[in-house]
């Protein structure tokens, strides 16, 4: 069933209150990336809430800033509000990434919503690869990520999300995902993946749906190269049977895109993993992983 | 007057090349995801409730409105937005080479003026253009548009499971109250509700992009 009458008082904003036994997070950070004497550095910075981020790392030749989003509580449950803003200068290059999977708790009633808003300037680069999020069962969770590019700017992104916790052995049965994954460029929308998925609904196990699989993923990216783009990634997908790449043209260039199913985050974000090194090859740059992957 | 603009409007007849398409069911076919009637009815069924009536269904309403109340600019906005929804290479290029072909017919029977670019490139605008130079009201048109997306499934699937015609002509008669409530659906629903994730859909479609045999477009 599409509409579920209960889900009506998830989606009521909930009250500002921040003690008591249902205490909720109404986090926000705002960060700018500059280029400054061969590397992008962090520049203006606010936040407020438990949204922190590292100093920058500079693993690349090019100066790129790796920085990490740190969500302390790890996890959100209903009411929660996390919203992170990111807008890298013209010709800064960076990387934004997650020191773990994120994790959606069941709902207390409201729903719990992490929204991320990244600009992009022109001639510049970003990667937006945050780990995985875990929605778990009878969570109510809503994940809005919302991309501006400017002229120029090249862009890898992606949204890996798991119904569940197949190694709890919980499904996705009562539980309900908006996402909204969208990427503008100055004229408006140029890739827009965006719906729900309730739990119970025939979403899960259907052919056109998630084939019975827990996780999901959509990367997206910017390629200078688009035939041989795909031809790479398909390469890189053919190891993995619930995988496959394709090319939207759009006003801003042509986009790769690759999706995947797979039995948890974990896994499908190896695949998508392995198209962004591809991307990074059409790109012209090395294949460089943010180092807390692997930490 | 209505009723003979409108059949013709959903008719497999009209030129714009509809029935080359199967959206993916060929691959899901050729996967052994769909093998038999009752597995083509949930596919259709599914991407009827969980897709058509909350993005296509909805666009077409919107655009309707916009077209028939003048507004260039709102329903330049939902034509990219359809665009840009567009989950994969070839579902781009159905949508913007059917949008083309119903958008230049118009245009040759002197119907419509050739509107603007996104209008032109995006199926669901060209089908509500079409419906507002045909005289048919939002409604007419969503229920159109809908028996139109599920008549050529159907057809496709009659094609490539394969199917009886009587099989069908089961499906589409088995689906009436699901037509229904899409069109319900589709007709109330909120622009903060608007879109569909099919990631099956998604995937079945982009691999018919190197499917080695090939009897349909999409």
């Amino acid at each position: 069933m599409l509409a579920r009458p209960r889900s009506e008082p998830r989606t009521t904003e909930p009250t500002e209150r921040r003690e008591g036994p249902e205490r909720r997070w109404r986090a926000w950070l705002e960060v700018g990336l500059r280029r400054r004497a061969g590397r992008t550095r962090i520049g203006p910075l606010a936040h407020e809430g438990p949204l922190r981020i590292q100093r920058a790392f500079h693993p690349e030749p090019d100066g790129t800033a790796h920085v990490v989003v740190l969500h302390p509580p790890a996890g959100c449950v209903g009411g929660d509000s996390l919203r992170v803003g990111a807008s890298v200068d013209p010709e800064a290059r960076a990387l934004l990434t997650t020191p773990g999977a994120g994790k959606i708790y069941r709902t207390n009633g409201y729903r719990a919503s992490l929204v991320t808003r990244l600009e992009v300037g022109a001639d510049a680069w970003l990667e937006h690869v945050p780990q995985e999020m875990v929605v778990y069962e009878d969570a109510d969770a809503a994940l809005e990520t919302e991309v501006h590019l400017a002229p120029g700017a090249h862009f890898l992104g992606w949204e890996v999300v798991c119904l569940g916790r197949p190694a709890a052995d919980e499904g996705f049965e009562t539980g309900s995902l908006w996402l909204d994954f969208t990427v503008h460029d100055t004229g408006g929308p140029i890739f827009v993946e965006r719906g729900r998925i309730d739990g119970g609904s025939s979403a899960g196990a259907a052919a056109w749906g998630l084939r019975g699989h827990a996780a999901f993923g959509t990367l997206v990216a910017t390629v200078d190269a688009p035939a041989d783009a795909l031809a790479s990634a398909r390469e890189a997908l053919a190891p993995f049977p619930e995988s496959a790449a394709t090319l939207l043209d759009t006003p801003h260039g042509a986009l790769l895109v690759a999706r995947a199913l797979g039995p948890d985050g974990t896994r499908v974000r190896q695949v998508l993993e392995a198209v962004r090194h591809r991307v990074r090859d059409d790109w012209n740059r090395p294949r460089i992983d943010p180092g807390i992957w692997r930490s | 007057m209505s009723l003979p603009r409108l059949l013709q409007l959903v008719s497999p007849a009209l030129p714009v090349g509809g029935y080359t398409y199967s959206r993916g069911l060929e691959t899901a076919v050729e996967r052994g995801w769909v093998t038999d009637e009752a597995q083509t009815r949930a596919w259709i069924a599914g991407l009827l409730e969980h897709s058509v009536a909350t993005l296509d269904g909805p666009l077409v309403v919107r655009l309707h409105r916009a077209l028939a109340g003048g507004d260039m600019a709102t329903a330049r906005r939902w034509a990219r937005l359809a665009d840009a929804t567009r989950e994969t290479s070839e579902l781009q290029a159905e949508s913007r080479q059917t949008g083309r072909a119903l958008v230049r017919l118009l245009v040759d029977l002197e119907l419509a003026d050739p509107p603007p670019a996104p209008i032109r490139e995006a199926h669901v605008a060209a089908f509500a253009l079409a419906s507002v130079a045909l005289g048919l009201d939002a409604d007419t048109a969503l229920r159109g548009f809908l028996w139109t997306w599920l008549e050529g499934t159907v057809a496709a699937a009659i094609k490539l499971v394969p199917l009886g015609q009587t099989a069908g002509q089961r499906i589409l008669l088995q689906l009436g109250p699901e037509l229904e409530r899409a069109a319900e659906r589709a007709a109330t629903l909120p622009d903060e509700a608007l879109g569909a994730l099919a990631p099956g859909l998604a995937l079945a479609s982009a691999l018919h992009e190197t499917q080695h045999t090939r009897l349909f477009r999409s």
